[in-house]
């Protein structure tokens, strides 16, 4: 064996500059202790007899839990923005070479299961020399999984574009690679950008199952707090509800705010 | 399958334990290349017993589908029939509750459902828990499809319903409900085959589907490869033909009641 090589990327707050970290730790020690602040009065027995003392005991742990799932998560989009750019392209090349490697990718992340390919990247992919630490080969395959539907959502969105658009770019002797660059995607952006709202509440949801090769994230932290506590419904029905914020209060406005933002240049008559 | 990798692209080799002894292994050099096996583990692979209970977990995971997705269409259509009434405060209701499962993670439901019921006394299986949750989850999803499906149909087949003085009832499930279906079956074949993906998800209670036994193969032997691919492999296997079946019974029922597009 011998070239076992290790891929070890450190967590986004290493790998981010100087004021980027110290802002990020800023808001999360913030939450932490305007939580504190909040639950000052609440006395901490050995078990846990109501909610408020339940938040007191655990919530650190939940806010490191839902800030590490907010990194995979972001960390994932970024993976799966690259890869359904690259394959949704792909898949509409006129090189059949370049669209069957498109189309092998889609298929083979859309046929198996998230699960499969968390374990397969993490316990498989050891063998064949490439080392890969929970934190980064959780985000790699979340973003791989969704990176594969999102390149259907592109295809569909290019193939949406209206046909006069082609047609008036090759009128304009435009190259290919030109005509997809400044014509075709920047619309094609436009169109895609709702169903990018629903993969990335998908993502989110599978950012999850990075919990079960022990990365720290809510998931785990869930199952942690669990079995100190055996207070089922508040560590499970408060999780729940993190997840749900994060979806309803951060992706969905998000993205409404960007498709706003993105269609105000592209108005049709 | 495993005779045919074992006997053929095989030789026994040694390597380093992952605690550091020396140990025999067999080396997959046309294979998998540097990738290594524990002769422990060709062993299991030559014994039957081992596919058996890999494909006998495949039962399990088939079963497991087939129940959840069950429970799925019927809890479906009561949340998109919920969705439907003249009531606005119980279409808000329902409209959160499918909203709220749409958008948190399956596994987190998993452990609620099974770890809330002993809380309050309840104590359930795996598999009724499991099932519980998987088939809630896709009731969720499946009532979007078929939501959209019902408002699909045109509004004037309701309005010829009034006119002809049926009943609420016989208008629904005799007229309305028929036309939905064929609109319905795309996005009901889509998530079939998401609950066969997501059947994984309920290993972390312990049913014997095909990835808890094969995590249990693999930390047994501490090689995670051979197992890992195959699970991989029948997924893709199972999935991919039936993703190509349900286009052709989509365009058959299609046909068949004489719909263009």
């Amino acid at each position: 064996m011998g070239s076992k090589k290790s891929l070890s990327l450190k967590p986004l707050k290493r790998i981010a500059m100087g004021p980027i970290v110290s802002i990020y730790e800023g808001i999360q020690s913030a939450i932490k202790s305007l939580l504190a602040a909040l639950l000052s009065g609440v006395e901490v027995s050995g078990r846990v007899d109501n909610y408020l003392e339940f938040l007191a005991k655990f919530g650190d742990r939940l806010v490191d839990g839902a800030f590490i799932t907010l990194e995979q998560a972001l960390l994932a989009i970024i993976v799966a923005v690259i890869m359904a750019t690259i394959f949704g392209v792909g898949r509409v090349s006129t090189s059949l070479l370049i669209r069957s490697i498109s189309t092998t990718y889609i298929e083979f992340f859309r046929g198996t299961s998230l699960i499969v390919q968390l374990f397969w990247i993490f316990y498989v992919l050891p063998f064949f020399g490439v080392v890969l630490d929970p934190y980064p080969a959780g985000f790699i395959a979340v973003g791989l999984n969704l990176g594969a539907y999102g390149a259907e959502v592109v295809r569909g969105a290019i193939q949406a574009v209206p046909r006069g658009q082609y047609e008036a770019a090759y009128a304009l002797n435009m190259s290919a690679r030109l005509r997809m660059r400044r014509i075709i995607f920047p619309q094609a952006v436009v169109i895609m950008l709702p169903a990018w709202g629903n993969l990335l509440i998908e993502l989110l949801k599978g950012t999850a199952l990075v919990g079960l090769i022990s990365v720290t994230d809510l998931m785990f932290q869930s199952r942690q707090i669990y079995s100190l506590s055996y207070a089922a419904i508040e560590t499970f029905g408060t999780i729940l509800i993190i997840y749900y914020l994060i979806a309803r209060l951060l992706i969905t406005p998000s993205m409404r705010a960007l498709e706003t933002r993105l269609s105000r240049n592209l108005k049709r008559s | 399958m495993f005779t045919f990798i074992t006997d053929y692209f095989s030789q026994v080799g040694e390597r380093l334990d992952w605690n550091g002894e020396l140990v025999q292994c067999v080396v997959f050099p046309k294979l998998f290349g540097t990738a290594y096996t524990d002769l422990g583990f060709a062993a299991a692979c030559k014994d039957p017993a081992l596919s058996t209970t890999l494909f006998g977990a495949l039962g399990n995971t088939l079963i497991a589908v087939f129940l959840g997705y069950g429970i799925a269409m019927v809890v479906g259509l009561v949340l998109a029939m919920g969705q439907r009434t003249k009531s606005k405060i119980l279409t808000r209701i329902v409209r959160e509750f499918v909203e709220f499962i749409r958008s948190t993670p399956l596994v987190v439901q998993i452990f609620f459902v099974f770890f809330v019921g002993p809380q309050f006394g309840i104590t359930l299986s795996p598999w009724v828990a499991g099932m519980i949750a998987i088939g809630l989850h896709y009731a969720a999803y499946l009532s979007e499809v078929y939501r959209g499906a019902l408002a699909a149909v045109p509004a004037g087949q309701a309005e010829a319903c009034i006119a002809l003085n049926l009943s609420a009832r016989r208008s629904f499930f005799g007229i309305i409900l028929p036309q939905a279906v064929p609109l319905a079956l795309p996005g009901m074949g889509n998530y079939l085959i998401g609950i066969f993906k997501d059947t994984p998800m309920l290993m972390v209670i312990g049913v014997a589907e095909m990835m808890h036994v094969a995590t249990a193969i693999g930390s047994e032997y501490w090689r995670y490869t051979e197992v890992m691919t195959i699970v991989g492999l029948i997924f893709l296997a199972l999935s991919l033909p039936t993703a190509a079946l349900l286009r052709v019974i989509e365009a058959f029922v299609r046909q068949k009641l004489g719909m263009t597009r």
